[in-house]
Formats: structure tokens, sequence, C-alpha cells
């Protein structure tokens, strides 16, 4: 499978890790791990920025486009999170 | 094992977490699920009757995966009417009855058993302190 289907699938299951970095950007902006998980369901665009660094990009529970940044090696590593007009 | 120590979390000033975490290559990492900590903390804030506020609301309404058209529905309200309550009255208090009904339905899909008069069920006059230790 590829490895941005395989990011993307983790994502969309909850089967994910956070960086510390990434948890003060949700908590900040109020993001839980559900619209992780939604934004993932959600996706319009996925592409791999650097070597085994995917950038996903969907829509939020409240609908807002919100990106994910996630490292993968085996497991996902959500390293930091954006909003739309960020 | 090092800690991360959350306070005022998502918003919810009267509440500390306490999260475990471990280096990686990308810096620090959570070293449990920060979901199954959001339903730990949404049961809390159930079991501990705190006051519902808008904030409340929209951090466990989001922890049980309800859209605002559910949450609205299951209530008999519009969803702009949820919407509401969780935006305009981000600092105040819902309605005794609003209140009542809201923490019930709530406490239902948590799988929060509440009993109680209507006072036991409309909640504490002001939240004490939580604190979550995770992990």
């Amino acid at each position: 499978m590829q490895k941005e289907r395989v990011v993307i699938n983790s994502l969309m299951s909850g089967d994910f890790r956070i960086t510390s970095h990434a948890y003060d950007r949700m908590l900040e902006r109020g993001i839980q791990k559900s619209d992780i998980m939604e934004a993932a369901r959600t996706c319009v665009d996925c592409y791999e920025q650097k070597p085994d660094q995917f950038e996903v990009t969907g829509y939020d529970r409240t609908g807002d486009e919100l990106s994910i940044i996630a490292a993968y090696d085996g497991d996902v590593l959500v390293i930091t999170v954006f909003g739309g007009r960020e | 094992m090092k800690t991360k120590v959350v306070k005022g979390y998502y918003g919810l000033e009267y509440v500390t977490v306490v999260l475990p975490i471990r280096p990686s290559k990308h810096g620090d990492v959570i070293a449990v699920d920060v979901g199954e900590v959001e339903m730990k903390v949404a049961r809390l804030l159930i079991e501990k009757r705190v006051p519902l506020r808008g904030k409340e609301i929209r951090f466990i309404r989001k922890v049980i995966g309800l859209s605002l058209e559910k949450l609205g529905a299951d209530l008999g309200i519009s969803a702009p009417a949820v919407l509401k309550w969780e935006r305009e009255k981000e600092e105040q208090r819902l309605d005794p009855i609003n209140e009542v009904a809201v923490r019930a339905l709530l406490a239902e899909k948590l799988g929060v058993r509440m009993t109680g008069t209507f006072s036991a069920l409309r909640g504490e006059e002001k939240a004490g302190k939580i604190m979550l230790k995770a992990g």
C-alpha cells in the first residue's frame, strides 16, 4: 500500500501519536483528536513534502480547513497542525 | 519519565492534565492516547457536575463525536441553537432547564450514571479544580 494511504488510514482510525509541539498547537486552537481523524476522513490533498513526511489537508469537525504534518516510520506521528488561514 | 503539565486544558481554566512524554527524533512525543485523555476529562466534567457553559458543551460534544445537528436533534432543537450556546454563551452558564437536559443527555452518551433531584442535575455552583494524571 502507498505510504500516503497508510498515513491517511492511521490518522482516520486514530492510530497515531502526537508531538508535544503539535499538542500545544491543538490546545491553543481547540483542535481535538476527533478533528484530526475527521480531516483525514475528508482529505482533499495529501503529498510527501519530504522523505517520510506528509502533509494531509481536510476539514475538521466544524468544517474548517485543517492541515496535518505527519511523519511515518512504521508508526504515524503528528508533528504539527495548522488551519487554512495560517 | 518526563511529564508535560497542561493548565487550562482546552480553555477549561479549572482543569490541569499531566501527560507523560518521551523523546523522539522529532522532539518530545505525548506517550499516551490523547483521545483517551479527552474522554476521561469529559467524564470527569459530567461526574463532578461542573457548570455547563459553551466551552464544556463543545469539548464534550467533540469527544463523543456528535455533530451540532445530532446533538440538536437529540435535544429537540436546531443545530444553530446549539452553536449559539457554544459561541455566544462561551462564558455564560446555560439556563437551568437547558443545563439539566444537556447534562443528562451527555451523561447518557458518555455512559455516566446520573441520579438526583433537579438541583443535583443542575450541577455545582462553581467548578472545583480537576487534576488528571494520565498514563
